[in-house]
């Protein structure tokens, strides 16, 4: 990182940070009743958006509009509707990232804490891939490539489950 | 004498400016240079963290449509190359697409996509020189939807391949977070 990344690199990180902390907050508290002020804090978040889009296009990166946007978010919530409820719900961990933080920048982890859900949230996805890799072998019994690779993303998920487990123990 | 000495030391200063170039011209290419416009990818970076929001709002709201049309919307933005805004840019696009995949093969009914046009998705946002990038969680979560998809396709072997990769993305990571470093 050269000294004229950093700070910007500093920047995104603690806005972004920042921001998360926002969003678990405002996620943690809201009850199932509160879709109203959702809907407002929809609106406010499409003004705030329309304002990015806007410095982005000033700075002169093309944005797509947002009125088309908006259109085709009104067809596809149509199509959502006959996919049912159970369609309609999302799982609790669908859309959360891989790693405990958004920022993809150089974030160094400032609390053996941090870094212990960093650990962890690792973890999960090494074995999420064990999943994957070894849910293959049945569709290709006595291929030794198919083996190899689940018994080695075996031994890779045991290792990072000791490691969160050693972590969290700490 | 003189000349010939002259000469061998222009050749010197000669093939040390020409190297000095081309590691100038190889860090750019890899990005691993300050952007030409940080105020591009701070830009970039503020409009997705509030798109972000905005998706978790609608997924609240339990509308999956609404939320996957956002991510959408964002496949058209005219995502800076790396050498404008650097590497991040590049990870803050697997982490809008990585989302956008998730949701698409979650809720395979909802505004359907075949497998064959998922795969496009993914190699949209993964872009061609996704392995020079750092290693990083956003495009080791692309790689191993890749896979997700590859095995919708009925190819295995792609699937496996794409597993492996993210695999060895995600130990590194392990390292690195265990060393104290992780991104």
């Amino acid at each position: 990182m050269t000294a004229r990344t950093a700070p910007v690199l500093w920047a995104m990180s603690l806005l972004l940070a920042s921001a998360c902390a926002k969003r678990a907050a405002h996620d943690s508290s809201m009850a199932p009743g509160e879709y109203n002020d959702a809907s407002d804090d929809l609106a406010a978040l499409e003004q705030q958006l329309g304002q990015r889009e806007d410095q982005l296009q000033a700075i002169g990166v093309a944005t797509p509009p947002r009125g088309s946007a908006a259109k085709t978010a009104g067809d596809l919530s149509a199509g959502a509707d006959a996919t049912g409820p159970a369609e309609a719900a999302e799982p609790a961990t669908a859309s959360a990232p891989v790693s405990p933080t958004r920022t993809p920048t150089e974030r160094k982890p400032d609390a053996s804490g941090d870094r212990c859900v960093q650990v962890c949230d690792i973890t999960t996805a090494i074995c999420e891939l064990e999943d994957q890799i070894c849910g293959l072998l049945p569709r290709h019994p006595g291929d030794a490539r198919y083996q190899a690779a689940c018994d080695r993303s075996n031994a890779d998920c045991q290792l990072a489950t000791e490691a969160c487990h050693a972590c969290s123990a700490t | 004498m003189m000349t010939r000495r002259t000469t061998s030391g222009l050749s010197m200063l000669a093939g040390t400016l020409l190297g000095a170039v081309l590691m100038l011209v190889g860090l750019a290419q890899a990005g691993r240079l300050a952007p030409s416009r940080p105020e591009v990818l701070v830009a970039l970076a503020q409009t997705l963290e509030v798109e972000h929001q905005h998706v978790d709002l609608l997924l609240k709201q339990k509308d999956i449509a609404g939320a996957i049309a956002a991510l959408e919307a964002l496949r058209k933005l005219e995502w800076p190359t790396r050498e404008t805004a650097g590497e991040s840019a590049e990870q803050l696009r697997h982490d809008v697409y990585g989302r956008l995949l998730r949701l698409r093969l979650d809720h395979p009914k909802v505004d359907p996509r075949t497998p064959d046009q998922l795969a496009e998705i993914a190699k949209e946002g993964l872009g061609d020189d996704y392995k020079s990038l750092a290693i990083n969680a956003f495009t080791a979560r692309m790689v191993a939807l890749r896979g997700e998809i590859s095995e919708l396709r009925g190819d295995d072997d792609a699937a496996l391949g794409a597993y492996e990769e993210a695999l060895t993305m995600n130990r590194g990571l392990l390292q690195q977070a265990l060393a104290g470093a992780a991104p």
